[in-house]
């Protein structure tokens, strides 16, 4: 049983936890190493795993390849994230033993999220990452933004938290069972669904959309990723949503697969919300990092996309499209991070006018970036939009393809115009010079990563491929 | 339905009696009011300050942290109650639950949550 | 070995490009002298080992493979592109030398190097293709290049004029090539030569409808084609670009403009001969065309004063007795003319360029005069090219232009015999304006400034090399190399590739002619030398007078009949006034305002909304979410 990732890693943690008692302040890089290490660890046992099928604790979870790509893609996220804390320079907020420690405990949770089985054990472990998120986001205690931002990141995640048990509370009264196996007998036994659990399905969609922030229920996300520290934004916008990518995609699928009918509809009301207003609410913004909100949001509507059809190749875009996204996101992060003037962090837009002059190589990199973000060719972003745009064309969604490429259009302004502004714009005051010869190479690994997919797209399509073939050998 | 409707009964009966009793005072009773009946009453002294007035954050955190040992507590009674029937499983279980509250408690304890300076 | 001589002079344009602002100019002109020396070798010994090889083609790797369309990168190895990359690369390797010399001073020498490696890749490319649409490549490829080429001075207005001049009248022989190769297509399924060629025989009843017209498919690609090769060669119509192409320095010229380039139009007709073959209609009209080149060219250049451009005009109508060639189904003779064409003119466009070079950059003939004892290497091999060029015997133009006006007398139709009597017309003027040329450069009085007249000099001797080599060249290529062309020993080899009219060269017609008819190009020759040496050295005081009487006829000739002037009042005119149109209101006023720049305001105004939607309070974004859940809920129960 100890092999079990999560059990692992909680184990692991709590010795953590105890270790970090007995550190110096001044030596929590120590700490950064031990989780470094531990997730390492973990990532071994999840992908020593990664074929086996296995329902455990009274099936309230259950070990299949799906859950276990997706905690492998957490571990990635949260290992990088905890990589940058431990390469870049931090704020002294950060600087406390447990920064690391609540990331680990948020992707225990997470871990928990996608091989949940059950309606109870998914609340508790989305409870238990939200609630470490909570605290990440209002990390830095001196600063009002973070504050703010952790404040309202927790007023509305608690909202989430009660649309969810409503949403699970009517669907258990109608199946009378809160596992997904029994949902799912259910619904194939029943000639018509019952509206109102389709009303409850709803709810639970809602409650997770808000945790994607799925447009119309986004509003939290600008002001949380502007708010929030950096390195909190980073992995905010990369592993939870992952993640809760991963809930949304077995709920639907695997329980409430047979009404595929009533939230694909559903699912096409979100996406087309979260393209335009991802596209649109970020034309007018100065701020990188809350320019990256509305860009995770019109991500995240094009990946919903994916969902609507239910299609086994649907899910395989949409998982190609999440690894290359957390790679996009997090080298854009990792640059965010090291944008300082006068060792003070900044992050407006007009900050990096004329940074091609000063760091030529950052500047292609980042440049490179954006550009996979607006899914320019030959670059990973168009790769796993065109995957995407294939599935909804294949399923005659035309309407929705023409939005999707409208607001691609429009979003690749703004992305063109930071790439813009980087190349041949005069600075302003010119940044920090960036000496972090660790984090130049990763970016540049970044960069060149989303270069090079074109070569050997295949590789991910078989991996995702088969990934998904396990989530539909369930049904 | 048929079942219900004592239920129903009983509702209207109880609301009828406490709105009746509570008017009927309104006008029966004998009106007289003087400054010190207004006054807030407390413990038979004059309030130091306002109620709403600020207090330490200790105390809240003190209060938290209580509520794991609560937890703990609740968790334990069925626990004892159906020890004998869980087995060693459910021993174990209980003593890493427990294992890990104590984890949690160190690290507090070591973290000077527990100093009241 | 014929794969690296085709992909050689990439490597060199490479090699100038990436190295240009590390090595000095001279450094890459030697070094790409010698890249292109050593393709010039190899095609060379690819060349001879012919024999041994034999026909084949050499498949370099898919290209486009879609449904039944499918085209390969490939190199075809026969005799017709073995001996073309021959020749290209000679010449080009002779340029390349003499650009070394003629391009000391400028300091693009360097780009200018690598351009001619590109051109001279892409020449290549298009003779060696295997397939339409790889030729079609080196076609626009070539066409590029010369783009560059003849603009490469582009801080001269006229230069840059020239270019998109080239450019554009190029594009619409382009678009009758472009509109062929897909003809091609339509009817045959297939782009790969070799295979076109086995099917026309089976297509040759095939017709197309089109708008209700029921055409006959091969006549209408054969045209078609021809339109392709009128641009490119500069055929009667579409041959304005030429003159005025001599913008470009003197050895672009001589490469580009004279020996290799506009050939390319005869070399893609000799290619499809088979095809042409089935057409007779086709056939008429190219011989139509090319002796009106023919004549219309060589009339226009006893007219001009600019030493290129009378030389320009002439290969315009060298290009129109090789058209002439096609047109009579003497296809081997068309490419012995190409050839031995490609030597002469080369030279006299070195010789000018000499001449030019040694005259501080004066073109103009009538500033000239008494340079033979000044520049005698020079004179020498100009008079060796002129003599070439008239055909006067035993000189390689002699044999090659002289079998072509023999073959056009022996066919029996009226048209081959107006066409040899225009083609005998032809030489009378291309004596005029050649021995014009010698006297006024070489003979008379100097006209030029004292200051200039200081300067001259002999060329350096890597200029001068290249003349001495293609001097002997013009002398000797027809001489050895006639019975390649003509004659039954290679007809065997020649049949496989080209059309060959067997019956005609295997009965020694040739032979049979009347003797007078035989010599009747000399005789002209000989009363042509004997009136431009009346007219321009003699009585060349009168000339001024005959020039007042016939105004009309003289302005006539002197304005190349008027064609530019044509052009420029209808299609210049007509195409920037619809242009204009267009761009004002339409693109402007229309498009602009609805499309782009309106689109933009709009979207920029929403994007406005959603940001000022960002209240940053609370409770906003609470009743937005439960708005939200309300909206999905009563969407779901009421209207799905």
């Amino acid at each position: 049983m100890i092999y079990i990732p999560e059990v692992f890693m909680s184990i692991g943690f709590l010795i953590i936890l105890i270790i970090s008692v007995f550190v110096k302040k001044n030596q929590n890089i120590v700490l950064g190493y031990l989780s470094l290490l531990l997730i390492f660890l973990t990532q071994f046992f999840v992908l020593k795993d990664i074929f086996l099928f296995e329902e455990i604790f009274n099936n309230f979870f259950v070990i299949d390849s799906f859950g276990s790509f997706l905690k492998s893609v957490i571990l990635i996220c949260a290992g990088f994230v905890i990589y940058f804390y431990i390469i870049v320079k931090n704020d002294s907020s950060l600087n406390r033993s447990e920064f690391s420690m609540i990331i680990l405990i948020s992707i225990i949770g997470m871990m928990l999220m996608v091989s949940s089985n059950d309606l109870l054990s998914l609340f508790v472990s989305i409870e238990l990452q939200s609630l470490a998120l909570y605290i990440l986001v209002s990390f830095s205690k001196e600063d009002f933004n973070s504050s703010e931002a952790g404040v309202k990141y927790f007023v509305i995640g608690s909202l989430s938290t009660c649309i969810f048990l409503f949403g699970s509370s009517l669907i258990y009264g109608l199946v009378g069972s809160t596992n997904f196996s029994e949902i799912s007998q259910f619904m194939s036994d029943q000639y018509s669904v019952p509206l109102l659990l389709v009303v409850g399905l709803i709810f639970i969609l809602v409650s997770l959309s808000l945790k994607i922030s799925a447009a119309p229920f986004h509003m939290w996300t600008p002001d949380v990723y502007q708010g929030s520290p950096s390195l909190v934004t980073a992995f905010l916008s990369t592993a939870p949503k992952v993640a809760v990518f991963g809930v949304l995609i077995r709920v639907l699928v695997y329980p409430f697969g047979e009404i595929i009918v009533d939230w694909g509809k559903i699912l096409v009301i979100l996406s087309i919300f979260s393209m335009l207003i991802g596209s649109l609410g970020a034309l007018r913004q100065d701020d990188l990092k809350r320019l990256m909100a509305y860009s995770t949001i019109n991500h995240i509507g094009f990946i919903l996309m994916g969902l609507v059809p239910g299609s086994e190749d649907g899910i395989t875009a949409i998982c190609i499209y999440l690894i290359f996204y957390i790679t996009m996101n997090l080298g854009v992060f990792l640059f965010i991070l090291n944008m300082k003037r006068d060792q003070l962090n900044v992050t407006k837009i007009k900050d990096l006018s004329g940074l091609y002059k000063t760091e030529p190589l950052i500047a292609g990199c980042l440049a490179l970036l954006f550009f996979s973000m607006a899914g320019i060719p030959p670059l990973a972003g168009f790769i796993s939009k065109l995957l995407i745009l294939n599935i909804v064309i294949d399923n005659n969604l035309f309407f929705l393809a023409i939005i999707a490429v409208i607001t691609s259009v429009i979003s690749a302004f703004y992305y063109i115009r930071l790439v813009k502004s980087m190349f041949f714009d005069s600075p302003t005051e010119e940044l920090d010079l960036l000496t972090n010869s660790q984090s130049k190479l990763l970016l540049s690994i970044f960069g060149l990563f989303n270069l090079s997919v074109i070569f050997y797209p295949q590789f991910f399509l078989n991996l995702c491929a088969s990934i998904t073939l396990s989530l539909f050998a369930l049904r | 339905m048929n079942e219900y409707i004592p239920i129903l009964i009983f509702l209207i009966f109880a609301f009828l009696l406490s709105f009746g009793a509570f008017f009927f005072s309104i006008f029966v009773g004998k009106k007289s009011s003087y400054a010190e009946k207004n006054s807030t009453y407390e413990c038979g002294f004059e309030p130091f300050d306002d109620s709403r007035g600020r207090f330490e954050v200790k105390f809240y955190l003190v209060a938290i942290l209580f509520i794991i040992f609560d937890l703990e507590i609740i968790f334990l009674f069925p626990w004892a109650v159906a020890f004998s029937e869980i087995g060693l499983f459910g021993f174990l279980s209980m003593m890493f639950f427990l294992f890990v509250l104590t984890i949690g408690f160190v690290y507090e304890w070591m973290k000077g949550a527990l100093d009241w300076s | 070995m014929f794969f690296l001589s085709i992909f050689i002079p990439l490597i060199s344009y490479l090699f100038c490009v990436i190295f240009k602002s590390y090595l000095s100019g001279k450094q890459i002109s030697l070094i790409s002298c010698g890249l292109l020396s050593i393709a010039t070798t190899l095609s060379l010994i690819s060349f001879y080992f012919f024999h041994i090889n034999g026909d084949s083609v050499v498949l370099i790797s898919n290209w486009i493979s879609s449904g039944s369309f499918s085209v390969d990168w490939s190199i075809n190895f026969n005799l017709l592109s073995c001996s073309m990359v021959l020749m290209v690369n000679f010449v080009s390797t002779l340029i390349h030398i003499y650009s070394v010399g003629y391009m000391n001073k400028d300091p693009k020498r360097s780009t200018f190097m690598g351009y001619l490696g590109l051109f001279t890749f892409f020449m290549l490319l298009l003779v060696s293709s295997n397939n339409l649409l790889q030729l079609f490549l080196g076609w626009e490829g070539v066409g590029l290049t010369s783009y560059l080429l003849i603009g490469f001075w582009n801080y001269k207005n006229s230069a840059n004029d020239a270019a998109i001049k080239a450019f554009v009248v190029n594009r619409i022989g382009d678009f009758g090539l472009l509109l062929a190769i897909f003809t091609i297509f339509v009817v045959f399924g297939t782009l790969n030569i070799n295979e076109i060629m086995i099917l026309v025989n089976s297509y040759s009843d095939s017709y197309f409808n089109f708008l209700g017209i029921k055409i006959h498919s091969i006549t209408l690609i054969s045209v078609l084609l021809f339109i392709g090769c009128m641009g490119k060669s500069a055929q009667f119509g579409l041959h304005t670009w030429l003159p005025d192409a001599m913008e470009g320095p003197t050895p672009v010229s001589a490469l580009i403009h004279a020996a290799t380039m506009v050939t390319a139009g005869v070399f893609l007709l000799i290619l499809m001969s088979p095809l042409i073959e089935v057409s007779e209609f086709a056939s008429k009209l190219i011989l139509i065309v090319g002796s009106l080149t023919c004549i219309f060219a060589a009339s226009v250049a006893i007219f001009q004063n600019d030493i290129k451009k009378i030389i320009a005009y002439s290969t315009c109508s060298q290009l129109g007795y090789m058209f002439m060639a096609v047109g009579a189904s003497a296809y081997s003779l068309a490419y012995f003319h190409l050839i031995s064409h490609a030597f002469f003119k080369a030279l006299l466009f070195l010789g000018a360029g000499s001449v030019i070079h040694s005259m501080s950059d004066e073109q103009n003939i009538k500033n000239m005069g008494g340079l033979y004892n000044k520049i005698p290497l020079t004179y020498l091999t100009m008079i060796i090219g002129s003599l070439s060029l008239i055909g006067v015997p035993f000189f390689s133009g002699y044999f090659s232009k002289d079998l072509i006006l023999e073959t056009l007398f022996l066919r029996d139709s009226e048209l081959s015999s107006y066409a040899f009597l225009t083609g005998l017309l032809a030489v009378l003027f291309t004596t005029l304006y050649s021995l014009r040329l010698i006297i006024y450069v070489f003979h008379r009085k100097s006209m030029a400034d004292e200051k200039v007249v200081a300067h001259i000099h002999e060329s350096p001797f890597i200029m001068t090399f290249p003349l001495i080599v293609l001097s002997i060249f013009a002398i000797f290529f027809g001489m050895f190399s006639n019975s390649y062309f003509i004659g039954s020993d290679y007809l065997s080899v020649w049949s496989e590739i080209i059309f060959v009219d067997k019956s005609f060269n295997e009965n020694f017609i040739y032979e049979n002619m009347p003797i007078f008819y035989k010599k009747l190009p000399l005789i002209i020759i000989i009363c042509g030398i004997i009136i431009s040496y009346l007219i321009y050295f003699s009585f060349d005081k009168f000339l001024p007078v005959i020039k007042n009487r016939l105004r009309i006829v003289h302005n006539f000739f002197k304005n190349k009949w008027y064609i530019d002037e044509i052009y420029k009042k209808t299609f210049v005119f007509l195409a920037f006034y619809l242009g204009k149109g267009f761009w004002k209101s339409v693109d402007r006023d229309l498009i602009d305002n609805l499309g782009p720049n309106g689109m933009s305001k709009f979207v920029s105004s929403i994007g406005l909304i959603v940001s000022k939607m960002q209240s940053g309070y609370l409770y906003h974004y609470v009743l937005s979410i439960i708005i939200g859940l309300t909206l999905l809920i009563s969407l779901y129960t009421y209207i799905f």
